[in-house]
């Protein structure tokens, strides 16, 4: 497991120092008392009230313990093409036509092949078709505040740095904000580790070849290599705090 | 029984239907129409400034500093008047549109007329006789339906911003006079009707409303003269001679007064009388709704425009919940002072009457509007429906709320533009990324979508045949057409099987064996079509496309592709497969053909490059040049070897941001080329995708 950077230093007896504390607990009444409806306890993330979405892939459903996250965000990075980024997206949007959900397909650089999609998923299928990632992040925020959809996948993938580079990291943050209270799957596909409030973060390290080209979709599926990344998590913080 | 409806000063209140908070100011309207232009109509606050009909507009400014003119609105004018007929219609089936601000109707059937005439007895007490009863309680026992039913008339149309009078009376045109009597409500009892209730009441001091039942005569004879709506020119005399009120005008006799003032004195003492009851004409109201305005100084922003879209928006829908129906549709009229109009047709997801939710979705449309001049009038009519009411399938899950998410919709046409937001249709042909984007409507099941018929066929599935014939790199169309056709027809004479090879016509790629859907006469008969157009099983990688396709030159060695520039990747290509064409629509004038490959570069990225293919190599690719002739468009020199760098650095600028080449035609100027195996080719291609 790929542990954050963000992970607070311990003590040599694996709790953080007393200072510390009482800053955290001064903070979070501050906090409180600016913002009457502000959650800063730790029982208010517990993940265990999540629920889940399930994707149909054991290696992801296993990995993250029951599914993607609703009401919340899953990165899934892939740093190099050919990981089958694409090929997770495409398997997500099959399962949610199983499903019989309707999905949004929030396109960063309108590179989605719709000509290998089932009719059976293209009529399910909310294609929007951005011409930057910039673009794509508003058009997100909107299906996000709509709140009738039960998925939306952003691909930013092949969007290019310079793009990726511009956008702000509270954009992350507010897109987190939305979704806390209902109960969206947003997954993001990105070319780095960016999305820094995501609940979940996996990283591709596939490799596939031209053979892949004639290999079907369920065994490219099996093929697939995925981490798992801890993603900084508050009850984590406030269990060493404690 | 008969009820009239009056709105008095019909045309100012028309106008100021949607400017309520003008009505306690000075307000005059003026008619246009007239050759002298004079007030017609006022408010009682600029009649307290001394102002008065018949003024002109320098007269009336003249005595009040702050007043307002408005003018006359024909079209604001029938909008009332439809409003006046919808409210009426909705307490009785029995209506007449007697004239413009007047609506008459029968209460017969309703249950009003024998407890209005006959309230409640009320037993005295026994200090007291009936005669001496305490008003109050006579008040109190005058019948309350009528009452109630009255003041929700009112009440409705209070809501609407008009203020009517309602007068009740045997005959209709004592009823219209009743309504023009200055109480809100007036009862005008007849002998016949006393006869039926000795009981006399006395005002009704509720608080808010004055009902009056009188004495029929006594009501007729207190009337002003100008209640009987004589010409300008008799009441002038009228005055002239001292008389001002109807009892003094009847009491002239019909005889004389008809020497006189001529024949139209008497009808006014045919209408009078209590014997002539005229039938009314009945009428439905109308199933238009309606709002327009003229704006007296063009618009040229939104916020305006919107506060005006509101108040319509707002009197539609309960002109339309008047008849239990909500908005289905709302159809926006904007006429610019150019001439020009802007229209559009909203259809709204879930019928609603909802005002803020009609009003969201103008609003979201307008934010993004752009007109070329400034707005003149506004025209918003709404189209009824019924409320929505369908089951939903048990395993299918919906929109929660479809205006919600039509709203975002628009939001996001609005952002990223109408024609790149919704969901993709693919076309019927197997030229490559033909799609067609349609509008988002998830309102209906799948299997209701599910379109009856030809449906394109998935590209992506292959038979071993292919894959077989693919690896060593010995396609050829031609030969394949040959084999797919005739020799599926030996092995299944009943029909083609569902994974026949495809033809000329169809992509050879990526191992999309698909039959001839373009040429279904060439199917045997009893072919049953489900296996013919079924759904084929996802293969391969999928691609991310380059919309537009990167240009990329490509150097050929020994008949492959082994490097490549582009602005996506420079350097040595490691793999390859290919080559494998495709094309279509050959009887037409937009035919295609393509050349492909797949492609992993030296950094282990998979794209799948293309070009646009000759036509006589379009059928048979040649084992040894290993790929088809060029396009005489896409012809480039074979160059020395030493020239070689010079070719390479020169980079792909030339060709700038050329649109992909799928339309290209043949001509005679198509040149055989053959190069030496021994010097490389460059060769103009295209980035279609990568695989990831």
């Amino acid at each position: 497991m790929i542990r954050s950077s963000r992970a607070p230093r311990r003590t040599s007896e694996g709790s953080l120092p007393m200072s510390r504390i009482a800053n955290i607990i001064q903070l979070r009444q501050s906090l409180k008392e600016k913002f009457p409806g502000l959650r800063i306890n730790p029982e208010e993330f517990s993940p265990d009230t999540r629920s889940f979405w399930q994707t149909g892939l054991p290696q992801i459903d296993d990995l993250l313990e029951g599914g993607l996250s609703k009401g919340a965000l899953t990165e899934i990075v892939a740093e190099r093409r050919g990981a089958g980024g694409a090929l997770l997206a495409y398997s997500l949007l099959r399962q949610a036509a199983q499903a019989g959900q309707i999905v949004a397909f929030v396109d960063g650089a309108d590179s989605l092949e719709v000509t290998q999609l089932e009719e059976t998923i293209l009529s399910r299928l909310l294609w929007v078709r951005c011409r930057s990632a910039a673009e794509a992040l508003k058009a997100t925020d909107l299906l996000l505040r709509d709140g009738n959809l039960p998925l939306v996948l952003l691909d930013i993938a092949i969007n290019p740095e310079k793009q990726l580079r511009g956008i702000p990291a509270t954009t992350w943050y507010r897109l987190q904000r939305i979704l806390e209270p209902i109960a969206t799957v947003c997954v993001v596909f990105t070319p780095r580790a960016m999305v820094s409030p995501a609940r979940d973060r996996i990283f591709l390290r596939s490799h596939f070849s031209l053979d892949a080209l004639e290999q079907d979709h369920d065994k490219l599926l099996a093929e697939l290599k995925m981490e798992a990344a801890e993603t900084h998590r508050f009850n984590e913080l406030e269990a060493s705090a404690s | 029984m008969f009820a009239v409806i009056y709105i008095h000063d019909f045309s100012l209140q028309s106008v100021l239907r949607h400017e309520p908070e003008l009505i306690p100011k000075a307000v005059v309207l003026m008619d246009p129409a007239l050759t002298k232009p004079c007030v017609i109509q006022l408010t009682p606050t600029a009649r307290a400034c001394g102002i008065g009909e018949g003024m002109s507009p320098s007269q009336a400014m003249a005595r009040c500093g702050n007043l307002i003119v408005k003018t006359r609105s024909l079209p604001q004018e029938r909008a009332a008047m439809e409003a006046l007929m919808q409210t009426a219609y909705a307490f009785s089936p029995h209506i007449e549109a007697t004239a413009p601000s007047i609506c008459t109707i029968e209460l017969k059937g309703l249950g009003l007329v024998g407890r209005a005439s006959c309230p409640v007895r009320v037993a005295p007490r026994a200090d007291e006789t009936m005669e001496s009863a305490a008003p109050q309680r006579l008040a109190e026992t005058l019948a309350p339906p009528l009452r109630q039913w009255a003041a929700e008339i009112l009440r409705v149309l209070k809501q609407f911003h008009l203020t009517a009078q309602i007068g009740f009376a045997e005959t209709p045109a004592l009823a219209l006079l009743a309504a023009h009597a200055t109480t809100p409500i007036l009862v005008a009892q007849t002998e016949k009707g006393r006869a039926r209730c000795p009981h006399r009441a006395a005002h009704d001091n509720s608080i808010q409303i004055q009902t009056k039942l009188e004495e029929e005569t006594h009501f007729v004879s207190a009337l002003p003269i100008e209640a009987l709506d004589l010409p300008f020119e008799h009441l002038e005399i009228l005055r002239h001679w001292g008389i001002s009120t109807v009892g003094a005008f009847l009491a002239l006799g019909k005889d004389k007064l008809a020497e006189r003032l001529g024949p139209t004195v008497i009808e006014i003492f045919n209408r009078l009388s209590i014997h002539s009851i005229r039938p009314l004409k009945i009428a439905t109201p109308p199933e238009t709704f309606i709002e327009e305005i003229e704006f007296e100084n063009p618009i040229e922003t939104l916020e305006p425009l919107l506060f005006i879209l509101r108040r319509f928006v707002e009197q539609l829908s309960r002109r339309i919940e008047l008849l239990y129906l909500v908005v289905a549709e709302l159809h926006l009229k904007l006429g610019l002072t150019s001439g020009a109009s802007y229209e559009r047709v909203f259809t709204i997801p879930s019928p609603t009457g909802n005002a803020e939710t009609l009003f969201r979705t103008l609003h979201t449309h307008l934010e993004n509007l752009r007109t070329d001049a400034p707005i003149a009038t506004l025209r918003l009519s709404a189209k009824p429906g019924r409320p929505e009411s369908h089951q939903f399938g048990l395993f299918e899950t919906t929109l929660r709320n479809p205006n919600q998410f039509a709203e975002t919709l628009a939001r996001l046409a609005a952002l990223c533009g109408s024609d790149r937001v919704g969901t993709p249709v693919l076309e019927a042909t197997h030229r490559p990324d033909a799609f067609r984007m349609q509008s988002a409507d998830f309102s209906l099941s799948i299997e209701k979508k599910r379109p009856v018929g030809l449906c394109p066929v998935r590209i992506g599935s292959g038979s071993s045949h292919t894959r077989t014939q693919r690896k060593s790199g010995k396609t050829c169309s031609t030969s394949r057409k040959h084999w797919d056709y005739e020799s599926s027809l030996q092995k299944n004479p009943n029909g083609i099987p569902p994974q026949s090879p495809g033809l000329p016509s169809l992509r050879g790629y990526p191992g999309s064996e698909v039959s001839n859907v373009h040429n279904p006469e060439t199917i045997a008969p009893g072919a049953p079509r489900s296996r013919i157009y079924g759904e084929q099983f996802p293969r391969g990688l999928p691609l991310r496309r380059y919309r537009p396709p990167s240009p990329a030159r490509v150097e050929f060695r020994e008949r492959r592709p082994a490097l490549m520039r582009s602005a996506v990747f420079n350097g040595a290509i490691a793999h390859t497969r290919g080559p494998f064409f495709s094309s279509g629509n050959w009887w037409e004038n937009n035919r295609w053909w393509r050349e492909e490959w797949d492609i992993q570069t030296s950094d282990g990225n998979l794209y799948r490059i293309f070009r646009p293919a000759g036509e006589n190599d379009g059928y048979c690719n040649s084992p040894k040049s290993g790929r088809g002739q060029p396009h005489s468009k896409t012809l480039r020199k074979t160059e020395a070897p030493q020239n070689l760098r010079q070719v390479l650095e020169c980079g792909i600028g030339q060709t700038g941001s050329v649109p992909m080449p799928l339309l290209l035609e043949t001509d005679g100027r198509t040149q055989s080329f053959q190069p030496s195996p021994s010097q490389p080719d460059l060769l103009q291609y295209f980035l279609e995708g990568i695989y990831d």
